[in-house]
Order: C-alpha cells, then structure tokens, then sequence
C-alpha cells in the first residue's frame, strides 16, 4: 500500500495565492472525489500535485509514503506513479499516440532498455478494447483533430498503458455523453484495486454514478472544507454549495 | 538509341559562355567559397579502400536508380515501364545521344540561375541522370531515386522529364558521408495535365557543405506535389525555383528541415505564377537546435498575366533552445489584382504546455524535445517513411558524437 498526504498545501500563480492551506489523505486502494465551485482550487491542486512548474508551492508539503515530492520533477513524478489526466490535454503534431505511448513506457525501462514491440502492441491492443477504441486512434497525431470525447478516451487509454499508483482525473467528464461517460468509467474501474487509487476532480454527481468514491471532500477558497462519503454527493445536488459558503463566510 | 562519341557543340557553348562570367558572378548563400580551390585529383591512400560497397539486396524490383558520383550501382527498370518507352539513364549518356540531347537541349542550354553556385554546377552538369517519362504514362509504384554522396566533391544533375497525361510518384533520398563539398541540382519539366507526387529526404553525417538547386517547371493544368525533408548535417542550402508557367497549374510544396549542433540549413523557395488559374501552396518548417541555425525564405510572385490565381505561404520556425537561431521571411509578390493571396510565418520557441504534457507522462526533458522536434519536422511526411529516416539520423548522430 502507498500513500500519498497532502499537509497544510499553500500555492499560487503569478503572486496569486490559489490553494490555502489543502490536507488531505490518499492511500491506494481509495478512489477520492474532489468536488467544488468554479475557482476553489480543484484544477490547481491537480496541477501542483503533478508539479507544473506554472505554480509556486509557498508552503506545506507532499508526502509520498513520508518522502516529500516537492523537489521531483514533473516527469519524475510520473515515473513513480503519478499520472493527471488532464482537463485541457495538448495536441502534439506529428507524435503518434502509440509513439507517445511507447516512449513514455520506454522512459520508465532501465537505461539502455526498451519494451518490444509486440508486448507494447498487444498491451494497447487490450486498453483500446476496454475503451472501444479503433485501433487507428493510436495512430492519429496525439490529440490533434480529436473531438472532446477522444481527448478525454486518449486520457484514459495513457493511464490504462502507463498503470500509475495514483491517478488524478481532472474534469475527465466535461464535455462528455453519457455513453463516452461510461465508458471512461469503465476505464477507471478497471483499474480499480488495492493497488491503486484515483481522485476525480467534477462539478457534477453523474460521474459518481459511475465511479463511486470512497471518500467526498468539498473544496472551497482553495482548502477542503469537509470530508465525507456520498451523503455530501446528496447534500450538494439538494443545496447546493450554499451550506457551506455561508459556514465559510462565518 | 544513337550515341555521340564527343559532347554535343550546344554544351561545350554554353559552358563557357557559364566559364567565362562565372567567377564575377554572386552566391547568395555561400559566401566564402571558391569555385576554383577544389582540388582535382582525390589519390586513394593506402589501405583506403576505393568507393563502398553496398548491400541492395534487400531491395525489390520496383523502379529504382542508385548512384554514387558518375558511378550508377542500380539501374532497374520492370519490362512494363521499359516497354512503355520509360527510360533511366546517365546523363552524360543522354547528352550525347541524338535524340535525347535535343530533348535535353531547351533546359540544359542555360545555368538554373545567376547564383555563383548554380553557375559551378552547370560546367560539371553532364554528372547525374536522366529520368524520361513518356506522355500517357500511369505508373503506380513510386520510382526510387537514391544518391550517395562520399566523393570529397559530387556534382550530380538530376533531369525529370515528365511528357504529357502522365501520373506518378517518386522517392528520391541524397545520402552524404564525410566532408564533402556537394553542388547538385535537379529539373523537372512536369507536362501538361501530369500528375507527380515528389517526396525528397536528405540524411547524412560529417561536416560537408551542400548547394542544391531545383528548377521545376509546370506546363498547362499540371499538378506537382513536393515534399521534403532535410536532416542531413553540416551547411545544407536548398534552392527550389517554381515556375508555374501553364494555365491552371498547382504546385504545393512542403519542406522541413532541423539545424544543430551549429549547423546551418537554407532553404530559399521562389515560387513563380505566370499564366491565369494558376495555384500555389508553400509550406516551410524548420526547427534550430542546439546553436543550429535555420533560415527559411519564401516568396510567392503571382504575375500580371496570371489573373485568377491563388497563392498561399506558411513559414513556421521552432527555436529548441536559446543559442540556436533563425529568420523566416515570407514574401508575397503581387501585381495582379484578381488573385488571392495570404501568407503567415510564426517563430518562436517550443511550447511550455506542450513540453508539460510530455512530460507529465514520464518522457525526460531531452525524450520530450527530441519527439516534439521529430513530430514537428514529421508533419509533411508518411508516418513510417520519417520514422525511418529519423532512427537513421540518430545513428549518424550517435556515430558522429561517438
């Protein structure tokens, strides 16, 4: 079992401080759901848990089974176990998803190593049959020309190739039908186990549905201000965030 | 075929009228070479073994011409194509044989341009090949053109002559070891309403120089396809003149090349509309690399009698790094004013998000720059032909560093 603990986690974009003093424990085996108005902070803890240099961590810190990961490298991170499947995920002309893929599965072989070709085929061969994804997607450019579904199914597939530890899905439901949702959430699922855990970042219940958490944590002003289980999930959809701003405010 | 025993009296004319002027004349993009510092005789040295050996076993029996310097090591045709009337062969063979050296003479009588290195080329231009396609030839498997350069100087002349209603696609692959000094240049005369896709790669080691000058010509209705790669190493100067002479003609040409490791790549493409409903389409990608230099320069001239044309230009150039550098310079020339026209360059260094991405998924800095710099430069290629010539590349690299 790993962990991964979030203490006391101040950052901020250009002189802006974003998250606020965010605690929050994860351990394999636990899917986490971080749920949370528009600003609070969701997508920036996403980021700054991968290390994007775009942030400044101003205090706390990172643990990953009491090591702290602030000094690692964003491919470092990723190399370890961490993978963020992103809200906005870039479009690489001329680069290959299967390329893509392979390079970064190459980038975690001991030096000198490279995986042979017929594993690393029939590895994808598998991940694109639980997505029901075409075959040719792995050979279109990475993202590019992809509609918003892809983008989100392409997410999904890396993370199913790479098998982080820890997975953080950020809005992997915007912009989603519900039968790309679902089979996004058969993705996840199926990499559900003791030896992995996974926070999904939504605004809404319907991905819940799907992937049903372990543990609820509300965000709000860049820090959790309540941790629970699915009973948040029913309180939201009923009233909204208003409860709890106004517990805020106070 | 009916050879001549000495070169025709046209040629031997025409090179020194070129003698005569070519010392005064100007290199645009060399300016430090001396036309007449080549040494003439290479000796072979002891235990140095003369020319290589290659293994072409490996190849099929599609059309394909290999050569190195005057040396012709494949020369294959399938009997359909010979039957058809196609024809390879050396090109001084072609100059003086009656027939062909008439063919020959409208475009081989003048040097492709004033260029100093142009004009170099032109008195050495009876070295390279003759590629003959007769009107009403459709030939579906691409005709492989490979040159090998390892000679301390190679001056091929390559000469496409494409007749009428004719469609067909074509590899060609320059291939450079060691240092050598390479003026090379290529024609093609497409004929009316024929169709050719072109696909070039340059690769190569060593730190030679090379001048490269291309002079396509499209006659009436005719469409051409030029895609290029350029990864060869050392200063590489490509200079492609279009002229799109025939009404309704359409050429688009795309062209990537990569400088590092102070390198230095030109590539400078003219593109010339003479008549009406002409169309042109000019796409240059380049990538500057660990202090490697790139300059790309287009100009698209849409001419007074060529009314109803259109010409579009995109210049993109990526800077990998700081001390790496380049210019691009997108010239639209204009003097009708029933045309349309745009153009667009961009420079600038590689993307921060797309670089986060890469390696977000585990790649190092130097994986992720190295396969964003191979997709960048990838674009205008199929997938498993840039692939190959990228690992080939590498090895050179790999060898070179070693």
């Amino acid at each position: 079992m790993h962990t991964l603990e979030i203490i006391d986690l101040h950052a901020s974009i250009q002189g802006v401080e974003i998250l606020k003093g965010v605690n929050l424990t994860w351990k394999t085996g636990e899917i986490h759901a971080v749920m949370g108005l528009n600003g609070a902070g969701k997508s920036t803890l996403a980021a700054v848990l991968m290390g994007n240099p775009r942030y400044e961590v101003t205090k706390g810190d990172i643990l990953w089974d009491g090591e702290s990961i602030l000094d690692w490298e964003v491919d470092e991170r990723s190399r370890k176990g961490l993978f963020l499947a992103m809200q906005y995920p870039s479009e690489i002309p001329g680069v290959t998803t299967a390329d893509f893929l392979r390079a970064a599965l190459n980038a975690r072989q001991p030096e000198g190593k490279s995986i042979s070709v017929m594993k690393f085929l029939k590895k994808l061969d598998e991940k694109l049959a639980i997505l029901d994804m075409k075959e040719e997607m792995a050979e279109r450019y990475l993202n590019e020309g992809f509609s918003g579904g892809e983008k989100k199914r392409n997410e999904i597939l890396q993370m199913l190739m790479l098998d982080p530890t820890f997975a953080i899905l950020d809005e992997i439901d915007s912009g989603l039908d519900v039968d790309a949702l679902k089979v996004v959430a058969k993705g996840v699922n199926a990499m559900r186990s003791p030896e992995f855990g996974a926070l999904l970042v939504t605004h809404y219940r319907r991905l819940l549905d799907y992937i049903e958490p372990d543990v609820v944590h509300i965000m709000l002003d860049g820090k959790i201000i309540q941790t629970g289980g699915m009973e948040l999930v029913d309180q939201l959809e009923r009233d909204g965030y208003s409860t709890w701003k106004e517990e805020d405010e106070a | 075929m009916t050879g001549w025993t000495t070169k025709p009296l046209w040629l031997e004319e025409a090179q020194a009228n070129v003698a005569s002027c070519v010392k005064e004349a100007k290199s645009r993009h060399i300016a430090d070479f001396s036309w007449n510092s080549l040494p003439t005789e290479y000796p072979v040295e002891e235990g140095e073994v003369e020319g290589s050996v290659y293994d072409f076993s490996a190849y099929s029996d599609e059309p394909l011409w290999i050569q190195n310097e005057q040396q012709v090591y494949v020369e294959q045709l399938p009997m359909s194509l010979i039957e058809a009337g196609v024809v390879m062969m050396d090109l001084q063979e072609a100059l003086w044989d009656e027939v062909f050296s008439e063919k020959l003479r409208p475009y081989m009588e003048r040097p492709l341009s004033k260029d100093q290195q142009s004009m170099v080329h032109f008195l050495h231009s009876e070295e390279g090949m003759l590629l003959y396609i007769p009107d009403h030839t459709v030939i579906q498997e691409p005709i492989h053109l490979q040159f090998l350069q390892e000679q301390l100087a190679n001056w091929e002349h390559v000469v496409l002559l494409i007749g009428e209603n004719c469609q067909l696609s074509l590899k060609e692959n320059w291939e450079y070891k060691g240092n050598t000094y390479n003026n090379q240049a290529v024609q093609l005369i497409l004929g009316a309403n024929s169709q050719l896709d072109y696909f070039s790669q340059s690769i190569g080691e060593g730190k030679g120089t090379t001048f490269l000058q291309r002079d396509f010509v499209l006659q009436q209705d005719s469409q051409l396809t030029f895609r290029g790669q350029l990864l060869n190493s050392g200063v590489h100067v490509e200079c492609i003149d279009v002229h799109v002479e025939g009404s309704g003609a359409k050429c688009m040409v795309d062209l990537s090349t990569y400088g590092a490791t102070q390198e230095k790549k030109v590539v400078d493409v003219q593109i010339l509309q003479s008549n009406h409903h002409t169309e042109s389409d000019l796409v240059l990608r380049g990538l500057a690399a660990k202090k490697g230099k790139v300059l790309l320069n287009a100009t698209s001239h849409i001419q007074k009698n060529a009314p109803y044309s259109s010409a579009v230009q995109k210049s993109d150039l990526l800077l990998a790094e700081e001390k790496s550098g380049g210019t691009a310079n997108p010239i639209l020339l204009i003097d009708n004013n029933e045309v349309k026209a745009n153009h667009a360059a961009a420079i600038g260094a590689l993307s921060e998000d797309k670089l986060y991405y890469m390696l977000s998924r585990g790649l190092t800095y130097e994986m992720a720059v190295q396969l964003y710099a191979k997709g960048f430069l990838a674009q205008n290629g199929k997938h498993d032909e840039w692939l190959s010539l990228w690992a080939r590349k590498e090895e050179y690299v790999g060898r070179r560093e070693d």
